[in-house]
């Protein structure tokens, strides 16, 4: 008992509580604390996915060996069908579809492999050999749409391929997968599921990092081939500024121009259109296209919304408080 | 005195390695608990599964094991779209595409958990 009197053990018994104590009250913290998230690197794997699609589609001779012949042939009928569609391009529309007077850089996502929500763009190079085939979607810059940097996301892999000359030899290649999920891709996958599935499909919006953002949407040239967005609203099918274009065949897509503020939570919601349905154009009056947009929002919510039982002609966005 | 401070360290480190190992089995039950029910990484991955075995050859299968969880699995074409049933909210659903190629996939619904197995013939993808 004597030694429990003993100032000096009480000290040292009381540090080794409060020490005690305070383990657990630490532990306690770092496990209460303790919250899971996953990221599951979604872009990386489906690059991988998606090499698999091509390097076994039609361009293949056999798994993992491409064929020079058909990469050529895909190139030429890509280039054509650009060219057929919107002949005499000018520089804009080659730096927006590819520059397709040299065969090359066609920007079409190839029905053997594509995927709605997230764009690609390929490259095949030969190692030893200096032949290259480019072909697939590519992105704008970022400034135009005054979103967050963490809107755009991107991945690049590259995979070991062969490619067999014409001559049945095999030569050495790399095959460059960049993937894209960005505004653009976002936006064209909304309007594919709108006319596939025939139902409304709804976007949440990023916040706007600006004082007011705006998305315009429509064709490339009036033509039902390309989903576009272009830099101002204002202006004309002849002379906009397009800012990026996704291959997106058989769609139509009612011009529109939508606007949202700072720091405002909206939803873009692409709607399946009946045939027949009649909007205003936009541009018949460019300083109210905004204004146009919404009323067309209005009148075809109201009665021309498509159903299973019609067909859709077309897609238009409108922009709605979430 | 120096024999029951040993006592006490070593009543002191085994209630710590009790507690720790009494932690860790919630622990790992609430981890493999947050994967099953994220709707988005358990669509995520089915839908990775498909996209491979669409480009597979002919003949190939692959077995999908649906989560440990009250949730339903909707196949369509391009996409699929997991449903979970939330006991105090209203259901999750998410939908995920899929890669797009000249396969088929035949339209189907299953209910997890569950296990089913896909088979890719003629370049139609079909539960077998």
């Amino acid at each position: 008992m004597a030694e429990n009197l003993d100032p000096v053990w009480m000290i040292m018994f009381i540090v080794r509580i409060v020490f005690a104590v305070a383990i657990v009250f630490f532990m306690s913290i770092l496990i209460l604390s303790l919250s899971i998230s996953l990221d599951d690197d979604q872009l990386k794997r489906f690059s991988h996915e998606l090499s698999e699609n091509i390097l076994s589609s039609e361009l293949a001779e056999s798994k993992g060996i491409i064929s020079e012949a058909k990469l050529d042939s895909f190139i030429a009928n890509s280039s054509n069908l650009i060219s057929n569609v919107y002949p005499g391009m000018g520089d804009e529309a080659a730096f927006m579809l590819g520059d397709i007077q040299f065969g090359q850089y066609p920007n079409i996502e190839p029905n053997f492999a594509r995927h709605c929500l997230i764009g690609y763009s390929a490259s095949i190079r030969e190692l030893n050999g200096d032949r290259f085939w480019d072909f697939g979607y590519r992105p704008s810059g970022l400034e135009e749409y005054g979103l967050a940097d963490e809107n755009f996301k991107s991945s690049q892999e590259s995979f070991p391929i062969s490619v067999m000359k014409r001559d049945g030899s095999l030569q050495q290649a790399e095959m460059e997968l960049r993937v894209f999920i960005d505004p653009m891709t976002r936006y064209s996958c909304l309007a594919e599921m709108a006319k596939t599935t025939k139902e409304k499909q709804e976007l949440g919006m990023p916040l706007c990092t600006i004082s007011r953002c705006t998305v315009s949407i429509r064709n490339f040239y009036d033509r039902n081939n390309y989903t576009c967005t272009i830099e101002s609203p204002h202006q004309g099918s002849s002379d906009a500024e397009y800012v990026a274009c996704r291959y997106l065949p058989g769609v139509s897509i009612i011009p529109s121009s939508l606007t949202y503020l700072k720091d405002e939570k909206k939803k873009l919601v692409a709607y399946p259109v009946k045939e027949g349905a009649p909007y205003s154009d936009i541009m018949s009056d460019p300083d109210n296209s905004m204004q146009i947009s919404q009323d067309n929002c209005d009148s075809l919510k109201a009665a021309w919304i498509a159903t299973d039982a019609d067909n859709v002609k077309s897609v238009i966005f409108c922009m709605e408080p979430r | 005195m120096h024999g029951v401070t040993s006592i006490r360290n070593f009543i002191s480190i085994t209630i710590l390695l009790i507690m720790l190992v009494g932690f860790a089995s919630p622990l790992q039950a609430s981890v493999q608990d947050v994967i099953n029910t994220d709707a988005s990484l358990q669509a995520e991955l089915i839908a990775s599964k498909i996209n491979v075995l669409r480009a597979a050859p002919d003949g190939t299968g692959t077995r999908i094991s649906l989560p440990d969880a009250k949730c339903t699995v909707k196949f369509e074409n391009t996409f699929l779209t997991i449903t979970y049933q939330k006991a105090v909210s209203s259901p999750t659903t998410v939908t995920k595409h899929l890669i797009q190629n000249p396969t088929v996939i035949q339209s189907f619904e299953e209910e997890c958990p569950n296990s089913f197995f896909l088979k890719k013939n003629n370049g139609v993808i079909s539960v077998d």
